[in-house]
């Protein structure tokens, strides 16, 4: 394992942040660590390196336990943080060479370095520009490069696609993708489901300081009962026999739920059961006119919302 | 390693504006204006002869004593008053001249007469009320013991005050503020130490978080830190002296070496105080900048910065205060190598400041070494 920690307890007064948190990330994954904001990922991340106090549990990284000297570990972890952290001072090229060289003593390789982390990113053209001239995209993009330019072995992404436009973000998760199939083994936090889904490998979900549930974006769907999602959106205003209507899905053996919201009609159906066609029968007995409908997949969302009662992004703060 | 840190810290810090500002242009500024405010100072400290006239009547020709005096007070051109013994007609057309500062009509009360009011007319009322109470007493006390001796009187005086022997070019009294201001200069390093402990310190600054992680161990980072500021900081009071001696034309005397001296230990001392209310509690930035300014004026009030003789005052009202200032120790070491011949009170002065240095020093570097951090 690259990274293993057992039972970690943080707390800060009364509340606890990490409540007997375990984690297991094997090399050559990109583990997404999803939660709503304040579920704990960053100050798991923090205590992981051993920058915060934790009162109780075991980190260990590379197979060796994570101290704050242990500088060997160090060496190979890169870290790009949710808030940016460069020097409003120095240039772009200036900010990645100084965080490259607290790493890479020789002045040649440090230079190739650099300039590779400054094409990754697509920031050449802006090598000469102090961080205040860059936008919010290129911000996060010159924090990238900070935190990866000494080609680590494994890379902490801590929410680096906040507060990014589209274009920057898609940058960021290909870049991401591609520095794993470099090798790097990638521990990626976001509140972000859609982004987790599209680039982890695994991924666990945290709330209040635990994790949930962890596994594959498959195995974790199907923990959950629900299946397919159908929405039906109607043409007419409801009336009496709409409600009658929907009484009726609801009472269909391969459906969980149904719900009427206006002129939509929501269903949930069950895990590995196919209930569109029983549904729009129903709506076609009962002469009820539909324009548009749609079936998707459970989501993360569907996962957290299963397991915790809420969505996950009831508490986002973005 | 040490070059990399030094050398990109150097160029971080030399583009940092603000601190710049706080550290070298600013007390530029104040030397300029001091230099505005005090350069007539002296101009109208120097003593020049006061005219005045005497109206010779018959209780002139009777007060011999006054005779005397006024004689003694008068008898060359380094005397207090140049003075001319003429009539009553005569001293009001002078006086209407402008050719003399005012006249005394000798008699009971020895009545001055001027036209305007200012320092040399005050001179000469001041010698008249003088002398009049002198001649009141003196004659009260004839008249009480006859066989008094009066000049035993006046011959015996116990000195309280200790002789320290002062430099013969030591009398430039507005040097006292340029003193202060190098002090607060120097105490303004303290930017630079505050600035280095955000940059190391995990839970102060984003930056800092991330160097924590880093294979570097923390105390050497923050050594290579300091040592770039400490250049910065120390170049930028040698740019105020060489200002103030070339540019503004202040006289520090020849102690060339112990004002290199007290400014090398001032700086480092101003630096580890910036760093010591860097590392003492989690406030921001902008609250802790604010503590370090507070500080600096209020110690560099009590040293002089703002009122010359606030600094005497300490001395003898809270003299624990003058050995606990930083300001007052880094300027008195100024002051002590300008104004007396030995050197016993600058090295006080340094070794002082030394002994404080290292008391902070511990205190910094025990809560650098923290290595975990309980939040950040």
């Amino acid at each position: 394992m690259v990274v293993k920690i057992d039972n970690l307890v943080k707390r800060y007064g009364d509340l606890i942040a990490l409540d007997h948190f375990n984690l297991e990330v094997a090399e050559g994954e990109i583990f997404g660590l999803l939660g709503p904001n304040g579920s704990g990922k960053t100050t798991a991340i923090m205590c992981m390196l051993a920058l915060l106090k934790f009162s109780k549990g075991e980190v260990s990284v590379f197979g060796k336990p994570m101290r704050p000297d242990a500088y060997d570990i160090k060496r190979d972890i890169g870290i790009i943080m949710q808030n940016v952290a460069v020097y409003d001072e120095l240039t772009v090229f200036e900010n990645i060479d100084y965080f490259c060289g607290l790493y890479i003593l020789d002045k040649k390789k440090r230079r190739e370095l650099v300039e590779e982390a400054i094409s990754f990113v697509g920031l050449n053209e802006f090598r000469r520009f102090y961080p205040r001239k860059l936008s919010g995209g290129l911000l996060r993009r010159l924090n990238i490069a900070c935190g990866i330019a000494h080609k680590p072995k494994l890379i902490i992404l801590d929410e680096p696609t906040v507060a990014v436009d589209p274009q920057s973000r898609n940058k960021i998760l290909e870049g991401i993708v591609d520095l794993n199939r470099q090798g790097a083994t990638v521990i990626y936090t976001s509140h972000y489901m859609e982004e987790v889904e599209q680039i982890c490998t695994r991924l666990a979900i945290m709330d209040k300081g635990k994790v949930i549930a962890s596994g594959s974006t498959s195995e974790l769907k199907s923990m959950i009962r629900t299946g397919e999602k159908i929405t039906i959106e109607l043409i007419d205003e409801q009336d009496t026999q709409v409600v009658k209507t929907v009484e009726q899905i609801q009472a269909l053996p391969t459906i969980l739920s149904a719900s009427l919201n206006h002129k939509t009609i929501s269903a949930r159906s069950e895990q590995n059961r196919h209930s569109l066609s029983a549904v729009t029968h129903l709506l076609n007995e009962n002469k009820i006119a539909y324009g548009r409908v749609y079936c998707e997949l459970p989501t993360l969302n569907d996962v957290f919302l299963e397991m915790t009662g809420k969505h996950l992004r009831d508490q986002q703060g973005v | 390693m040490y070059r990399h840190v030094f050398y990109y810290r150097l160029l971080s810090g030399l583009r940092d504006r603000e601190t710049l500002f706080w550290t070298f242009l600013f007390p530029i500024i104040l030397a300029t204006f001091f230099n505005f405010a005090f350069s007539n100072l002296n101009a109208d400290e120097t003593f020049s002869q006061v005219p005045i006239a005497v109206v010779k009547n018959n209780d002139w020709d009777q007060d011999t004593t006054l005779q005397q005096v006024l004689q003694e007070l008068s008898t060359d051109d380094d005397s207090l008053f140049s003075m001319q013994l003429v009539s009553i007609g005569q001293a009001d057309s002078i006086l209407l001249a402008d050719e003399i500062v005012g006249y005394l009509i000798p008699g009971e009360q020895l009545e001055v007469v001027i036209r305007y009011s200012g320092l040399r007319q005050s001179i000469l009322k001041v010698f008249a009320d003088e002398y009049v109470q002198t001649r009141a007493t003196i004659n009260h006390l004839i008249k009480e013991n006859p066989n008094l001796d009066i000049r035993s009187l006046f011959q015996t005086t116990v000195s309280l005050i200790e002789d320290q022997p002062i430099k013969a070019e030591a009398t430039d009294n507005v040097v006292v503020y340029y003193y202060a201001l190098i002090a607060m200069t120097c105490l303004y390093g303290g930017f630079w130490g505050l600035r280095e402990v955000i940059a190391v310190k995990a839970n102060l600054s984003r930056q800092a978080a991330r160097i924590n992680l880093a294979p570097v161990p923390k105390m050497k980072q923050f050594i290579y830190t300091m040592s770039a500021s400490f250049v910065i900081h120390f170049v930028s009071v040698l740019l105020l002296l060489l200002y103030l001696t070339q540019i503004i034309g202040v006289h520090f005397g020849d102690q060339i070496l112990s004002v290199l001296l007290a400014s090398l230990v001032g700086s480092t001392l101003g630096i580890s105080i910036g760093a010591l209310i860097g590392v003492l509690g989690n406030q921001s930035e902008g609250v802790k900048s604010a503590i370090l300014i507070g500080f600096s004026m209020l110690m560099s009030f009590f040293s002089g910065l703002m009122i010359a003789d606030m600094k005497y005052i300490v001395s003898s009202q809270a003299p624990v205060l003058r050995w606990i200032n930083p300001a007052n120790l880094i300027s008195d070491a100024f002051y002590a190598s300008y104004y007396y011949e030995t050197s016993t009170r600058f090295w006080h002065n340094v070794v002082a400041m030394l002994i404080m240095q290292l008391v902070i020093s511990i205190v910094v570097v025990s809560i650098m070494r923290r290595q975990r951090y309980a939040s950040v």
